[in-house]
């Protein structure tokens, strides 16, 4: 028998949910200061809005369902991903009144895809948008990176035990610190000193490279955002090929690699434990399956004859290939290039490393590396378990921060998630295919949405139709929260529907 | 030396004519971005002629400079009804014709339209592989203008109205929190 969800349960949702709307609104302070020191006027006012929009339904929510209680895992569930839906509502509402999206639906389709440090966006006329809205774009990508809920923990949670499930109900499962509350800590603390290192060397890239201090300053904190948090959004529509320089190419993808890496691998750097990156399955996994996705996309591209001379192929392709492992989304050809240059099969070399995407409990989506390695363990087990004397017991182990015995948990776990993805690329490809898009163009946009990359063939454009949209908003947000939450949330409507 | 400076030289001479010829000539078509993008094949070390809105930044080089040409219906018809993405072609000229242009594209402005002639090149093998232009010479048609953005008053009550709304429930939450 299904239980129907009581009062509190709904009084502690709401609650929580809350909080996190709040928390929203305070992020968007950082735009409205950007709006007025550069006297958009009209932009400071947007965000005046959306700011006192969040502060008014957070407080309501806040007031009128105070709770005291503790969270249960389900209700931790439920609020990350019905909290991540209000935050889009919420934070959309600055995009659309800019005048850049051509309706509501488009504005939550950015904001999704910032949140989820996706990339595409269906923003019109980027490259007359205000400062103001550049930064809100890249802060979205920035604070989605490491959690909206990371943040709200953070800062406006108290300790109490309840709120580690909202944490891992929002795709986090690891514990740097003893304390979910030391973790998010730790992981801003990660991630604010890179922003200052990261952006500093890219400022005086952009300076060297000829742009002006301010919006070389400007760019250069942008475009770490976009990278560290593998999100993929960029100032101008010709995204990192606007800078024609190969120090920035380099800087940017350092970053982005650096920034797809686990968080818990992160602190073991950070606490000197540096022989972690050689022995990490997740960095084992990410080498191979990168220079595989780079050899397919090479043949393919030789065959297709693009590039004049090897280093020119080779910059190219590591770059599209690096970024859609990392699922990143930057991009230094054009979109339709893709099509036009790369053929079906460089297009096909793309599309698995978006598939395959980098590290659990990270910035960046897809299957992860954690899982690819744990498959792959298995499937050695399963040949050696073939192999061996019948009598033999087989243990197979792998290195993830620390030694670990594989048991059937772990790959059935793995093994689940990864038959998620699967499942959200099959069915956001065949809502393309039958919109009459082609197959190859229709699935590297799928997987792209899905895996939260950003990389898009052209698919992805303010004209597809709206039900294309809405699904690919519901791949964005599965794929981020890696369906747990989401899982727990449709159940959560059902039994308050169907339960007793 | 002067073999490979021949086709630059005959370049240039044929980019000056051209642009000395279009306003009473069609003789050599003007060619948008897309065309670039979809028939690169056909276009690949061709010099054409191309014109756009002058956004961003001039990026400049030593002796060149990049600069960033939009043709889409924003920057050639300074229209600020929406009609799609932004679409354009990165383009590598001297760093004295960059000088002319005096607007560039952006929040604030409508950049210069210009128009320049030279070589497209599908995959650069000078810029890493890029898709970019070699312009020889670059003439403004338009020049750049600022744009208008009156503030709606109608967002200052907005505003206001949720500010108020805001630090009543605040205050109402502070004190509900009191023990």
């Amino acid at each position: 028998m299904i239980q129907r969800p009581r009062i509190l349960d709904y009084k502690n949702i709401a609650f929580y949910s809350g909080k996190i709307i709040f928390g929203v609104g305070l992020l968007m302070i950082l735009p409205l200061v950007t709006a007025l020191i550069f006297a958009e006027w009209n932009p400071a006012l947007d965000f005046m809005i959306g700011i006192f929009s969040c502060f008014t339904l957070g407080l309501s929510m806040q007031l009128f369902f105070k709770t005291d209680h503790d969270l249960s895992w389900l209700q931790g569930m439920v609020v990350a991903s019905f909290s991540w839906l209000l935050a889009m509502l919420l934070g959309a509402i600055p995009h659309y009144l800019s005048g850049h999206f051509a309706s509501f639906l488009d504005a939550c389709f950015d904001l999704m895809s910032g949140y989820t440090t996706t990339g595409l966006f269906l923003l019109q006329d980027l490259d007359h948008i205000s400062h103001a809205l550049n930064m809100w774009r890249h802060l979205l990508t920035y604070a989605g990176g490491q959690g909206i809920i990371v943040i709200a923990l953070t800062f406006l949670v108290g300790g109490s035990g309840g709120v580690v499930k909202i944490y891992v109900g929002e795709g986090k499962d690891e514990k740097l610190l003893p304390n979910v509350i030391q973790t998010a800590r730790a992981i801003w603390l990660i991630s604010l000193s890179y922003l200052v290192a990261g952006s500093l060397v890219l400022w005086v890239i952009a300076l060297f490279e000829g742009m002006p201090p301010v919006r070389g300053l400007l760019h250069s904190v942008w475009i770490f955002m976009g990278a560290w948090s593998t999100g993929g959004f960029a100032p101008q529509s010709l995204n990192t090929s606007y800078y024609h320089s190969l120090f920035f190419e380099m800087a940017s993808i350092i970053i982005f690699i650096i920034g797809s890496f686990n968080f818990a691998l992160h602190w073991a750097v950070w606490t000197k434990n540096r022989k972690e990156i050689y022995r990490n399955i997740e960095i084992i996994s990410f080498t191979i399956t990168l220079s595989i996705a780079l050899a397919i996309t090479t043949v393919g591209l030789i065959r297709m004859g693009v590039y004049p001379e090897a280093v020119a192929m080779f910059r190219k392709a590591f770059y599209q290939i690096s970024s859609a492992h990392t699922t990143t989304g930057f991009m230094t050809i054009q979109a339709r290039a893709f099509v036009r240059q790369w053929g079906e099969m460089g297009m096909i070399g793309v599309t698995m490393a978006m598939a395959i995407g980098a590290s659990a409990c990270s910035t960046a989506g897809g299957f992860k590396g954690l899982r690819m390695g744990v498959i792959f363990k298995a499937l050695v087990k399963e040949i050696r378990g073939i192999l061996a004397p019948e009598s033999a017991v087989i243990v197979e182990k792998m290195h993830h921060i620390k030694n670990v015995v594989l048991d059937d948990g772990h790959i059935r776990s793995a093994m689940l998630i990864v038959l998620s993805y699967i499942m959200i690329y099959t069915v956001t490809t065949l809502v393309g295919v039958y919109y009459r898009y082609p197959f190859v163009e229709s699935l590297f946009d799928a997987v792209s949405v899905g895996s939260n990359s950003g990389l898009s063939c052209g698919v992805t454009s303010p004209a597809m139709p709206a039900l294309m949209k809405v699904v690919y908003i519901l791949a964005m947000w599965m794929g981020r929260l890696e369906f747990m939450a989401i899982f727990g949330l449709v159940g959560f409507m059902y039994a308050s529907v169907k339960g007793k | 030396m002067m073999k490979r400076e021949r086709p630059h030289i005959a370049v240039s001479f044929v980019s000056l004519l051209v642009l000395f010829l279009l306003p009473t000539s069609s003789a050599l078509a003007l060619t948008s971005s897309t065309e670039l993008i979809e028939e690169h094949k056909a276009y690949d070390g061709q010099v054409i002629t191309f014109e756009g809105e002058a956004i961003g930044d001039i990026m400049v080089r030593g002796d060149n400079a990049w600069i960033h040409l939009n043709d889409d219906q924003y920057g050639k018809m300074r229209s600020r009804k929406l009609s799609g993405y932004n679409s354009g072609m990165a383009v590598w000229l001297p760093a004295n014709e960059a000088a002319k242009i005096t607007t560039l594209g952006n929040y604030d402005n409508w950049g210069d339209l210009v128009r320049v002639v030279g070589t497209f090149n599908a995959a650069c093998p000078e810029h890493g592989g890029d898709m970019d232009i070699h312009a020889i010479s670059l003439a403004i048609i338009d020049p750049g203008e600022a744009i208008e953005r009156p503030i709606e008053t109608e967002r200052i009550y907005w505003a206001l109205g949720l500010g108020l709304s805001s630090a009543l429930l605040f205050f109402l939450n502070r004190r509900k929190s009191r023990p």
